[in-house]
């Protein structure tokens, strides 16, 4: 997969650039997206206000390119697109963009959830959540 | 001189990204066994790649001079 990784947040203004990049595949038939947004969780009176995210990109890149092909094996697609924030994302931003397509809308909501579980869980990305007073912990998937 | 990189909490323990060592001819366990005891790794899970492949931290592997080490934190992408 090619430029997966996106520095800050992904905007409201890229996604709707990637839907309309589709607008001219006329074989396509149904979109899903998956868009993961920062959550200002609170901790002991302490309200997260950003995630800033680092990654091992050599394997990331790997993992990825694993992972689109055996999506692609698994299920019929006409495309799939994944992008994920690197550095400060705030919170109520946009940190996962999942974008999958294909002729069919069965296939594409079993793809969405298929592919945001396996970037979740085996791509090497690791997020420091910033509270307001400066403080951090590390982020962890549950 | 082999390279050890960390990232996440591993690297805030450890109070750098990357650094280079003579640690040509020891053995992976041997390595980890020496990091947890520098920098205490052992209270952290992890996964370790070799030149950009998990492996298996149990199996013997003789590291060689040319190797990049890493050191990786539970994922936490999304």
């Amino acid at each position: 997969m090619k430029n997966v990784f996106i520095e800050g947040a992904i905007t409201p203004e890229f996604i709707a650039q990637s839907l309309a990049k589709h607008q001219t595949k006329h074989s396509i038939g149904a979109h899903n997206i998956f868009l993961g947004q920062v959550r200002a969780d609170e901790v002991d009176g302490q309200k997260v206000k950003g995630i800033e995210y680092t990654c091992y990109i050599e394997l990331a890149n790997s993992q990825l390119e694993t992972i689109r092909e055996e999506t692609f094996q698994k299920y019929k697609l006409t495309c799939m697109h994944v992008y994920h924030s690197l550095g400060l994302v705030e919170a109520g931003e946009v940190c996962l963009f999942v974008f999958v397509s294909a002729e069919r809308r069965k296939e594409v909501y079993a793809a969405t959830e298929y592919l945001v579980n396996r970037v979740k869980e085996e791509v090497p990305i690791f997020g420091k959540e910033i509270f307001d007073n400066e403080t951090h912990q590390w982020k962890v998937n549950q | 001189m082999a390279l050890i990189r960390y990232f996440g909490q591993i690297a805030e323990a450890t109070g750098c990204t990357r650094e280079k060592v003579c640690i040509a001819n020891i053995n992976l366990k041997d390595l980890m066994d020496r990091l947890n005891e520098q920098y205490g790794l052992e209270r952290f899970q992890k996964q370790i790649a070799v030149n950009q492949v998990l492996v298996n931290p149990n199996k013997t592997y003789l590291i060689k001079d040319s190797d990049e080490i890493v050191i990786l934190p539970p994922y936490a992408g999304g």
